[in-house]
């Protein structure tokens, strides 16, 4: 990138009248305040037309000012752009931008989506750049809310149901947000985390009762936030919810929502407590295995492909917590490694699964991909490269992030046996990615007819391929820049 | 190396012209067939220009791939390496050629090539890594495509070839509707119970990567003692290599994973030929071979073997030896145990998949040995060496015996030898190189396999009198054993295949129903005429571009005698003129004490040979009535028919976990998560009642008001709501019930 930053440089002069029509305490949070003016542009065009050109500008907007604008604070430093934020951030708005594309095939009343759409990335940016509790509520529920009416707007009368438990659990784990705040509150007095950090510093040094405050507090936020990521014990809203909503909102919330769960924990553990790390690393790897063995056991007896395409989810987030269970910097850049290129995979894997359904006209199950391979041919193999990446095959992303976390875990912090029951798990997920493979081109078509699958989403799930077997060949690339986002947190 | 071109070409070359068969498909057809055989014919021609640059290449063997990790490319140029990358190229130009006219009449060609040359491209880059880690690729590579080729004949519409003597299963698991079925189960099981070996594995390398820092093999072997001795003292070396172990065990079909083997038959006999002969399996010896090497060296060893504890050395190779002697039970138990599997099996392939895996047993003992020899202070080069001898010599027999009855079945449309038979006056060039190819496998002097094997016996014999442990005497006497049981198999399928009364031709019909049920469906009006012609014509040789390989490898087990002194100077790199060494080698059999083993391994192919010849060479003509229909005999008879059982065994264990994970689907799953339906609401109904004193007292008007909310939200699953969102809550509050004594208990309160 160092080439082009004579380039970029060049440009924010040219463009730097026009940033400072900006408040300059606003600059830095610029990228998400484009995507709500966007998205307030998008509902009033959607009375009109499809407004997804609209969206695809802000995208597009947010993503030029992220390159321009320089690293910073804003709003009082309440939010901050870091590199680890940014890494965040690109995840969010990669995902995004694949999203958007999907969302071609969308039928329902345009101009709503796309603002609930807009409205949720903006607040998922501002959760990856918060770096106060209470900051990060607020932009957790800007993130939230939105997603509830999205998933709840899904083609069938289904989805009111996944959304109601998606609602009901939510407010339960807002609430236990909640009420860690205020324990937290009431026992530092302060909420911003390098404060927090400092006095569970001095609590740990001097082995003082208010300790037991700050775990329960730790106990709330690890249950809150992890119930977006869907891992344990907040996981059992994702299949409903995954499988009912439409699925290009589902690949936001497997792609891009999870992701800002696991960045804010990241931020809670690894700035706020990381004094007390030797206590909450027991229970990072009792939810990592619990999530790992859950997802895994129910993926297997599934037969609808989005369900299990969900509980698969949930066994990689168990995976992806063995890199925070490490709690060093390797550990923590391999998980971000991992989320980006679960990112990549899954919201990729939704689109397709969702274009086909939408192409078929019913939920796709096992039965329906029999024969793919011979009725959508460009699908099938789209499908066989997620699946081997999924799976872990050679000259895919997902190869190389068990390389990442399994040694960061085993050699780092001494959690060998981790280590094992992680490989042991993901020896027991090809059972149930297998058998697509198997399906897709082993078994005879029970139709003869060919499937149209639409295009734009198809484009979005080759993009995202390229961009698997890219990170699957070049891993280095963001493996360099999550170990210089990490170090930016992790002391 | 030749014309000064870069080492990596060697497998870059198959790799990537795998993904150029499709392409050359689209123009022509026959270029297609004959594509991986020319391009592993230029490999191959590279290898063999390698000989000259053992251990001191002339060009950068170093290329950086991932520089964060420094993950770097290296090839390996070793005598180890460089001749199994020799014997790998070579077999895989030999079966490709093969193929051409084997495969020529099948559909879906393109699948069939690829497969085949990403396949030995995988092979050659085990060998030629010097990187545990890019090796273990090319060992994913094999895995993937060895999934594909076994299950290469998935069509579902042929049924099962059946005969009357098969077994009837009873598990569920292990009945097929049709050939197709069970060829992709066979693929599957394949890939699914090496996979089990190659994740032990991963982790072995893992660990072994925290301790020695490094993947490539020859820094391993250089940092001597670093590593080596830190391990050893807190007794993580033995698990660590027997976790890597695991990986040879499951690739290699040792006991007990080798179970996938003689399944792995259903693919097409190229197929096996190349699994068996050239790569896939040797993968895992070669990967013990190359431990041993590394590990010799690692702990100071070096190649002058018997001072191996010098001043310096507080921890030498002996930390070692329960490894080994691992190795070495692991493979005497698989010779033995297969080769008895091998005598009433009545699949032709599966008679040569079985002595594979005994040969295979074999050369894992002889590894073993020489470690053990090793560190009792001996040397281990010898039993080393035997090793890979026998890789070559099987590389070689194994092939020809697999292309030849390929041939054999490709006449005859059935892999049932019980079906076979009398074939020797129709095909005569066949029946020649097969009987070559036998007497190689049996170990009869002086053909290729009796050096190899006879040496592995010789140093098994050394251990025994050298070593105070009894087990030494055991492994001696499972090797002879081994080695009659060898005997007794390949005579009786020569038998029942080549002599005897021709049961094909009173079959006639038979002979075209199972033909049509095979072939017509894949190529139905194309190949009509071609199949006509070829029923009605009796069983006859096969053309010359199946038949000039098979000539080839039947000169070399011939004539192998003239070439393994060659080889012994370089696999030991020493320099000995080539009368030295083959004096040597006939010296050892004739004096003592090599006189003494060599006299009993005599004994013991006497006593397999003998009756194998009177019952069905001689007694070729006349019913056989050994095994009756009752008594001790049929009962081993049938104890070996089932494989010892442990196939079954471990279909057993799987089914059972799988009826129990769809009991838990049925029972739990369906009812409590899974749709929206009334019966699951009713359930969750009771679930809720169970959970109430839960509700009652700690969530209870939370519940209610969620309820009243989804009544409003979604009339059509109101009834569901009620149960299921608090049961969902329920967990939410007994997870952080769990969270929070996990977090106490990590305090050290209780």
């Amino acid at each position: 990138m160092l080439q082009f930053s004579s380039i970029i440089d060049a440009i924010s002069d040219l463009l730097s009248p026009i940033f400072a029509l900006v408040p300059a305490d606003w600059l830095v949070s610029l990228p998400a305040l484009t995507l709500i003016a966007f998205g307030i542009l998008s509902l009033v065009v959607g009375m009109r037309t499809s407004p997804l050109a609209v969206s695809f500008i802000g995208i597009i907007l947010a993503g030029f000012e992220m390159i321009l604008i320089a690293p910073g604070s804003s709003f009082g430093g309440l939010f901050v752009r870091d590199t680890f934020g940014d890494f965040f951030i690109w995840i969010i708005l990669v995902v995004a931008f694949l999203i958007l594309l999907s969302s071609t095939t969308y039928g329902g009343n345009k101009g709503t989506y796309n603002f609930l759409l807009m409205m949720s990335f903006a607040g998922a940016i501002w959760v990856v750049m918060a770096t106060d509790l209470v900051a990060l509520f607020l932009a957790w529920e800007l993130m939230s809310t939105p997603t509830y009416v999205l998933v709840a707007l899904g083609p069938h009368r289904g989805a009111i149901d996944g959304a109601t438990k998606y609602f009901v659990m939510g407010l339960l784990s807002t609430t236990l947000i909640v009420f860690g705040i205020a324990l937290v509150y009431g026992t530092t007095g302060a909420t911003s985390f390098a404060a927090i950090g400092a006095f569970v510093e001095t609590v740990w040094s001097a082995a003082s009762p208010s300790a037991y405050a700050m775990l329960l507090a730790m106990v709330l936020f690890l249950i809150g936030f992890g119930f977006k990521v869907g891992v344990f014990p907040g996981w059992m809203w994702v299949p409903d919810a995954y499988a009912t909503a439409d699925g290009s909102v589902t690949g936001y919330l497997a792609g891009a929502t999870k992701k800002t769960g696991v960045s804010a924990l990241l931020r809670i553990l690894l700035v706020g407590f990381v004094a007390a790390q030797m206590e909450w690393m027991p229970v990072i790897v009792t939810i990592s295995i619990l999530s790992m063995v859950i997802g895994n056991v129910l993926a297997l007896s599934q037969r609808n492909i989005m369900r299990m395409l969900a509980y698969s989810s949930i066994m990689m987030m168990g995976l992806l917590f063995v890199g925070i269970a490490a709690g060093t910097a390797f550990g923590a850049a391999a998980a971000m490694f991992t989320a980006f290129a679960h990112a990549l995979i899954k919201t990729g894997a939704f689109i397709l699964v969702w274009a086909l359904a939408v192409s078929i006209g019913k939920e796709i199950t096992y039965d329906d991909l029999k024969g793919l391979s011979a009725r959508a041919p460009i699908a099938a193999l789209l499908m066989a490269i997620m699946v081997f990446a999924l799976a872990g095959a050679p000259f895919t992303a997902g190869f190389w992030f068990k390389w990442f976390l399994i040694p960061g875990a085993a050699v780092d912090a001494g959690l060998w046996w981790l280590a094992i029951i992680a490989v042991l798990n993901s020896v027991f997920a090809l059972g149930y990615y297998l058998r697509i493979l198997r399906y897709c081109y082993f078994m005879e078509p029970t139709e003869g007819t060919t499937i149209r699958v639409p295009t734009i989403p198809l484009v979005a799930v080759v993009l995202a391929v390229v961009g698997t077997i890219l990170l699957g060949i070049f891993p280095g690339f963001v493996l360099d820049y999550a170990t210089i986002a990490a170090g930016a947190i992790v002391p | 190396m030749l014309l000064g071109l870069p080492y990596w070409l060697i497998l870059v070359i198959p790799l990537l012209g795998s993904l150029l068969v499709p392409v050359v498909g689209m123009f022509s057809e026959k270029l297609r067939d004959w594509t991986p055989s020319i391009l592993m014919g230029i490999s191959m021609v590279l290898c063999w220009s390698l000989l000259p640059e053992i251990g001191h290449p002339t060009q950068t063997t170093h290329w950086m791939w991932i520089e964060v990790l420094g993950l770097e490319f290296e090839v390996l140029l070793d005598p180890l390496s460089v001749i199994m990358g020799i014997l790998a190229s070579t077999l895989c130009f030999l079966i490709y050629v093969y193929s051409t006219e084997y495969m020529a009449h099948e559909g879906d060609r393109n699948r069939f090539f690829i497969l085949m040359l990403a396949f030995g491209g995988g092979m050659l880059t085990l060998v030629l890594s010097n990187n545990l880690l890019i090796a273990f690729i090319g060992w994913e590579i094999m895995g993937f495509c060895s999934y594909g080729l076994i299950g290469f004949w998935n069509d579902k519409r042929n049924p099962m070839e059946t005969e009357q003597n098969d077994i009837d299963h009873t598990n569920p698991l292990l009945q097929f509707e049709t050939e197709g079925q069970y060829n992709t189960h066979c693929g599957t099981k394949a890939f699914i119970v090496t996979r089990i070996g190659d994740a032990f594995m991963l982790g072995g390398i893992l660990i072994l990567f925290v301790f020695t820092g490094t993947f490539s093999f020859t820094e391993m072997a250089a940092d001597a003692q670093h590593w080596w001795a830190t391990m050893a003292g807190i007794g993580m070396l033995v698990p660590t290599f027997l976790l890597i172990f695991m990986g040879a065990i499951g690739k290699s079909g040792q006991a007990p994973l080798q179970v996938w083997l003689p399944e792995a038959m259903a693919g097409p006999t190229s197929v096996s030929a190349l699994i068996h002969a050239a790569t896939m399996v040797k993968a895992g010896i070669y990967i013990t071979a190359r431990f041993l090497v590394t590990m010799v060296s690692a702990a100071g060893g070096g190649h002058n073997g018997g001072d191996h504890i010098s001043g310096l050395q507080a921890i030498g190779f002996e930390a070692a030896l329960s490894f080994f002697i691992f190795v070495a039970i692991i493979g005497g138990i698989t010779a033995l145990m297969t080769a008895t599997m091998g005598m009433v099996s009545n699949e032709l392939k599966q008679i040569l998949a079985f002595s594979t895996l005994s040969q295979l047993g074999y050369m894992m003992l002889s590894l073993g040995v020489g470690g053990i020899l090793q560190a009792e202070g001996l040397h281990f080069t010898d039993a080393y060496l035997s090793s890979v001898m026998h890789v070559i010599s099987h590389g070689a027999f194994k092939a020809l015996l697999f292309l030849a009855s390929g041939g054999v079945i490709h006449a005859l449309h059935t892999k049932y030898i019980t079906k076979m038979g009398g074939l020797k006056n129709h095909m005569r060039k066949t029946f020649i190189v097969m009987w070559i190819g036998v007497l190689a496998l049996a170990g009869i002097p002086p053909f290729s396999g009796f050096w190899s094997k006879d040496s592995i016996i010789e140093y098994t014999y050394e251990l025994a009198a050298h070593w105070t442990n009894p087990l030494g005497l055991v492994l001696f006497f499972f090797a002879i054993l081994a080695a009659a049981c060898t005997i007794f198999y390949s005579l009786r399928f020569m038998g029942i295949t080549f002599y005897g009364p021709s049961k094909q031709s009173h079959d006639h019909h038979e002979s075209h129903d199972t033909h049509e049920e095979e072939h017509s469906e894949e190529h139905e009006e194309t190949q009509e005429e071609h199949t006509e012609e070829q029923h009605h014509s009796d069983p006859h040789d096969p053309g010359p571009a199946m038949m000039v390989p098979l000539y080839i490898l039947a000169a070399f087990t011939i004539i192998a005698f003239l070439v393994f002194p060659f080889v012994q100077n370089i696999v030991l790199e020493e320099s000995h003129t080539w009368a030295e060494n083959f004096a040597h080698m006939i010296e050892v059999k004739i004096t003592y004490p090599g006189i003494i083993p060599f006299a009993i391994t005599l004994g013991a192919l006497a006593l397999g040979g003998i009756p194998g010849y009177m019952m069905y060479i001689k007694g070729a003509d006349t019913p056989n009535t050994w095994v009756p229909e009752k008594g001790f005999r049929r009962k081993a008879h049938n104890f070996l028919k089932h494989r010892w059982y442990i196939n079954e065994l471990y279909y057993k264990i799987l089914n059972g976990f799988l009826n129990a994970t769809d009991r838990y689907r049925v029972n739990v799953d369906n009812k409590i998560i899974d749709g929206i339906d009334f019966k699951s609401a009713d359930t969750g109904k009771g679930l809720a009642t169970k959970l109430r004193w839960f509700d009652d007292n700690v969530i209870d008007g939370f519940a209610e008001g969620v309820s009243t909310y989804s009544v409003a939200a979604s009339e059509s699953s109101q009834s569901a709501q009620t149960g299921r969102v608090n049961d969902y809550v329920g967990v939410i509050m007994f997870g952080i019930g769990i969270l929070i004594i996990v977090i106490l208990l990590s305090m050290g309160v209780f």
